[in-house]
């Protein structure tokens, strides 16, 4: 039998009548008849806020009236940047349950109720002529609040009656007609202008707009997705542990017998529930009464502050703009003058060249402000700090450790892994597995795709996505799909590029990282090195790696299990010679390894790896170590802090702080240090800060020269660093296409246009060489879709792409094809194909493509 | 189901609204029940782990933000609920005269194994995905599924 005909037998089994779907609607309702609503979460309680209409300064001041914990209203009140998941957070990691977020519900809805009252009441004045104004006024907040004094009559247990109820129930057609709109449209972006005009919001409704703004954004990205995946739990390999009984191995202290858990996840304890049990309403509602005037007051306050924020984020900016002139001039002139005396009596002065160039966001600057309408419109842009710039110069701190000892002999090894492992100092907890999608970046463009492409060989084609390289064979006229090419187990791809017509795929994982050679449809060699991968380059016809790896002790070992404890790299993954480990000093037992490796054979070319606690090892040879690194040079001199490891001719360690997170380039590095960013040169000096992050920094990372910044949200900043004394903010362009090498192919639109444009990397810009366009109507591009990266042909001579639109009649598939002068080929056109154009390659000169109805020639 | 009507199903069922829950469900409810059904003893066991996990996912709604996510939400519950179910029948499985004959055959295999063969079987769900539900790595699943094949004597 086949698992096919076992299937079909299976699936013949008929779904009893209690579980099909149309019955499960009973198991949901109680004996009432009302379905039991689902506890709330700071996601739904904040969207169904905004649906309210309720703006920021009146959210504080709900939560503040419902005795919301003063560090969460002081986290939001300090952080008007705060992003939507970042107040998600916030309130999630509060002591605010679900029934405190009813509460504020309850009483949220309560002011929105009585202003829509008060709001009709005062317009049938206004018609009856009863108001000898004729203008019409909104309902004030006073006048709210008034209104909402015989709330304490009403019982706790009402309130989550009440709040279970989506619409008022009392008011006239035209009121019921507009109390829908908020709990029938609750993720709705743009309030109605009646909303905006409410005086009872401190500030106006469109301020809030961006929140919701921001929330389409983030679920139109899947952003809940991510999360989702991450609390998947880890539960080690059964199998793998059955390789190693433990009778085997009786030697060395008892401590090793035992496995212990290596990447312990630090869980943050969870604090009790805050006001589990809903307070009575009547003593918010008496409170806010009371705090009426107070808050009037400090209305007034908050304008003031923010007429104060504006003129000083005027005067920075000048300021920066000035010091930035200023700084440039001394420059130019610092070959030819004596540094002088700047009049700075507090900070040491250091001439431009020398001083680091610090990138500030000032709080009180509008850029904290505006980041979340900044986010909200740019869905498509990755953005950084756009302004705040100025120069404070600071002196860079004196490294003190200038030598560092590769160890002896194994010994060496066993005995820093031995006390570090005693200790229970395992190290290499900063260090932080990258992120990884299809996305590349190009110049300015963040070139979006959906796969690494399609690659061809002889009759080869190969399709890779991070799961698998897909094989195929192209033989008369015929594709046939040979195999599906796997990367290890744990692993997933990450890059892939032709080497001399062989496919390189690249591959980390938790435990490993490595690539593997492709020809002919299989894989040539798969080389395998400890550890996840934290960069990777390629230089000539050799491959470099650098991973983070922190070894799994699963069974007891001496001295001479070296396999045990030291790093294993290479086709055969054989153990690195212990001679090629640095000592780092005891204060962990995780290894920063760095490796090269020939395209053409997957040989070892060349190994090292530092011992302790690692952030970030560099595929050249530069490890950073954390903050609990203690590190000792030949002379006994000790030092504890972070460092930087540079293996050259030389070894040299440079002193750092507490290292957080950090970055390589070919300029050097970029580390976290103290919430603050700092860019360093290739010898470990500061040459430039960015300070006053918008949200603390949890892993960065370079593309080239810019460095992208993530927080808790993603990325939330970008800078180009091919400067690394004066990085610059890099506003990245988001488009459809695909990146080969140099080349870039975008798919786009412009005014009743079709366009492919073809870009090449010129001085780290991307430089446009030749569109194709064609000519299409609004409408029709309206349902204009790329037909992703796998039909996209780019091989220096000829630039092609699949896509598909709706005529009004037809689906129409189409695949367009320029040369590099720009010439343009005939469009192949399908109508109604079941599938479209969904892979394109190259073979015998001629370009083909898949299509549901087959194979498609497309340049004859 | 596409991400916005997704997302409106969603926000209906959050706020109690049972019968879009009811059409989330629909996604994936043959999938639910096949995996319950052949991986334990009888249909009153099944049905409970099903209708557990249902309101499992109808108290959970609103943090599913995702197709994905509730796909992956509902199955691990699924999965949970039948281990602690293999786990009271104590090693001691009993099938009555009415199971299918196919039924009897699977039950050939320990109990994880059992699962993550139904899953693949009935339940068309691919390695990556029965590696979500359980948290068995990948590869721990591939030698499950071979050995449960080579047991059940599939090609």
């Amino acid at each position: 039998m086949t698992v096919g005909e076992m299937r079909e037998i299976m699936r013949r089994r008929v779904v009893p009548e209690d579980i099909v779907p149309q019955n499960v609607i009973g198991l949901l309702i109680d004996d009432e008849g009302n379905a039991a609503p689902p506890e709330l979460d700071a996601f739904t309680f904040l969207t169904r806020l905004r649906g309210l209409g309720i703006g920021s300064a009146d959210f504080l001041y709900l939560l503040e009236g419902c005795e919301a914990p003063q560090q969460v209203i002081d986290k939001i009140r300090d952080n008007p940047a705060m992003n939507l998941q970042g107040l998600i957070l916030t309130l999630e990691n509060s002591e605010l349950t679900s029934d405190d977020y009813s509460r504020i519900l309850y009483t949220a809805r309560q002011i929105w109720e009585r202003t829509l009252t008060l709001r009709l009441e005062k317009s049938e004045m206004a018609l009856n002529g009863d108001e000898e104004d004729e203008d019409y006024s909104e309902p004030t907040f006073e006048e709210v609040m008034d209104e909402l004094d015989h709330i304490g009559e009403l019982t706790a247990a009402e309130v989550h009656e009440e709040n279970a109820e989506e619409a008022p129930r009392e008011y006239s057609a035209e009121t019921e007609s507009a109390a829908e709109e908020p709990a029938a449209s609750a993720a709705e972006t743009i309030p109605t202008e009646e909303e905006q005009d409410r005086e009872y919001n401190e500030e106006p409704a469109a301020e809030l707009t961006p929140i919701t703004g921001n929330t389409e954004e983030f679920l139109a990205e899947g952003g809940f997705d991510e999360a989702e995946e991450t609390e998947q739990e880890y539960e080690p390999d059964e199998d793998a542990n059955e390789t190693y009984p433990d009778e085997e191995y009786d030697e060395v202290t008892e401590d090793y017998t035992e496995e212990q858990p290596v990447f312990t996840e630090e869980i943050e304890a969870v604090n009790q529930p805050y006001n589990g049990e809903t307070t009575a309403i009547i003593q918010i509602d008496q409170e806010m009464l009371k705090k009426n005037l107070e808050r009037l007051a400090e209305e007034e306050a908050y304008e003031r502050r923010a007429e104060a924020a504006k003129a000083a984020a005027e005067k920075a900016q000048m300021e920066a703009r000035a010091a930035y002139e200023a700084a440039r001039a001394e420059d130019e002139q610092s070959d030819d003058e004596p540094e002088q005396d700047d009049g700075q009596e507090e900070r040491p002065v250091k001439t431009a060249r020398q001083a680091p160039f610090v990138v500030s966001i000032p709080n009180e600057h509008p850029y904290h402000k505006g980041a979340l309408i900044a986010a909200a419109v740019g869905a498509a842009v990755v953005f950084g700090a756009a302004a705040g710039v100025r120069f404070i110069p600071e002196v860079t701190a004196k490294a003190e450790i200038k030598d560092v000892d590769f160890a002896e002999d194994s010994t060496a090894v066993f005995s820093e892994i031995y006390y570090a492992y005693n200790d229970n100092i395992t190290g290499g907890k900063n260090a932080r597995e990258g992120v990884y999608d299809y996305n590349k970046i190009f110049g300015d463009l963040l070139v979006q795709a959906d796969g690494f492409g399609t690659f061809a060989e002889g009759d080869n084609v190969y399709t890779v996505t991070m799961e698998a390289v897909e094989a195929k064979e192209f033989k008369s006229g015929t594709l046939t799909e040979l195999s599906d090419i796997l990367p290890p187990d744990g692993t997933q791809i990450v890059n892939a590029f032709e080497d001399n017509g062989a496919l390189i795929a690249v591959f980390t994982g938790g435990a490993e990282c490595g690539f593997m050679k492709i020809s002919g449809g299989t894989a040539l060699y798969t080389v395998s090195q400890d550890g996840f991968m934290t960069d990777f380059d390629r230089s000539g016809g050799d491959i470099l790696l650098g991973s983070v790896y922190t070894p799994k002790f699963s069974r007891t070992f001496g001295i001479a299990d070296e396999d045990v404890y030291l790093p294993k790299l290479g086709t055969e993954k054989k153990t690195m010679p212990p001679q090629s480990v640095i000592l780092s000093g005891t204060r962990g037992y995780s290894y920063a390894v760095s490796a090269a490796y020939s395209m053409a054979d997957g040989s070892v070319k060349s190994s090292c790896a530092a011992i302790g606690d690692p952030v970030s090892a560099s595929a050249d040879g530069r490890y950073i170590m954390s903050g609990t690194s203690v590190i000792a040079d030949k002379d006994g001199n000790r030092a504890e802090g972070g460092l930087l490891i540079s293996v050259g001719e030389e070894i040299n360690a440079v002193q750092m702080d507490v290292i957080k997170a950090a970055a390589f380039f070919d300029n050097g590095c970029a580390t976290y240090e103290n919430g603050v960013i700092n860019i360093r040169d290739e010898n470990g000096e500061t040459s430039a800060q960015l300070t006053n992050l918008a949200q603390p920094v949890t892993s960065m990372r370079f593309d080239g020269s810019l460095l992208l910044v993530n927080g808790e949200s993603g990325t939330f900043l970008t800078m180009d660093c091919s400067d690394p004394k004066q990085p610059k903010t890099a506003v990245l362009k988001s488009v459809d296409g695909a990146v080969h090498g140099d080349d870039a192919l975008i798919c786009g639109k412009a005014a009743n246009t079709m366009t492919l444009s073809h870009y090449k990397l010129e001085n780290g810009a991307a430089s446009l060489v030749n569109t194709l366009t064609k000519p299409m109507d609004a409408e029709l591009l309206n349902t204009l879709e790329f037909a992703g990266i796998n039909t996209v042909i780019m091989d220096g001579v000829r630039f092609g792409a699949a896509y598909r639109y709706f005529d009004g009649v037809s689906v129409m598939s189409g695949y367009a094809v320029m040369s590099d002068s720009g010439e343009e080929y005939p469009v192949k056109e399908l109508f109604d194909d079941r599938t479209g154009f969904t892979l394109a390659f190259k073979h015998g000169g001629n370009i083909y493509a898949l299509s549901g109805g087959g194979i498609v020639d497309v340049l004859n | 189901m596409d991400k916005k009507e997704y997302r409106e199903t969603v926000s209906m069922a959050a706020n109690g609204d049972a019968k879009a829950f009811s059409r989330l469900y629909e996604t994936i409810s043959r999938e639910m029940y096949y995996t319950a059904f052949y991986s334990l003893e009888n249909d009153m066991d099944a049905i409970e782990a099903v209708t557990g996990t249902i309101r499992d996912g109808f108290n959970s709604i609103n943090k599913l933000h995702s197709e994905a996510a509730f796909r992956v939400f509902m199955m691990k519950t699924l999965y949970a609920r039948i281990k602690m179910r293999l786990k009271e029948y104590g090693g001691e499985e009993y099938l009555d005269d009415e199971q299918p004959d196919i039924k009897r055959r699977l039950f050939e295999l320990e109990g994880v194994d059992r699962i993550c063969a139904v899953m693949y079987i009935a339940g068309k769900f691919s390695i990556e995905d029965i590696s979500a539900f359980s948290g068995l790595m990948k590869g721990s699943v591939k030698k499950r599924l071979n050995r449960s094949f080579d047991i059940l004597d599939l090609d």
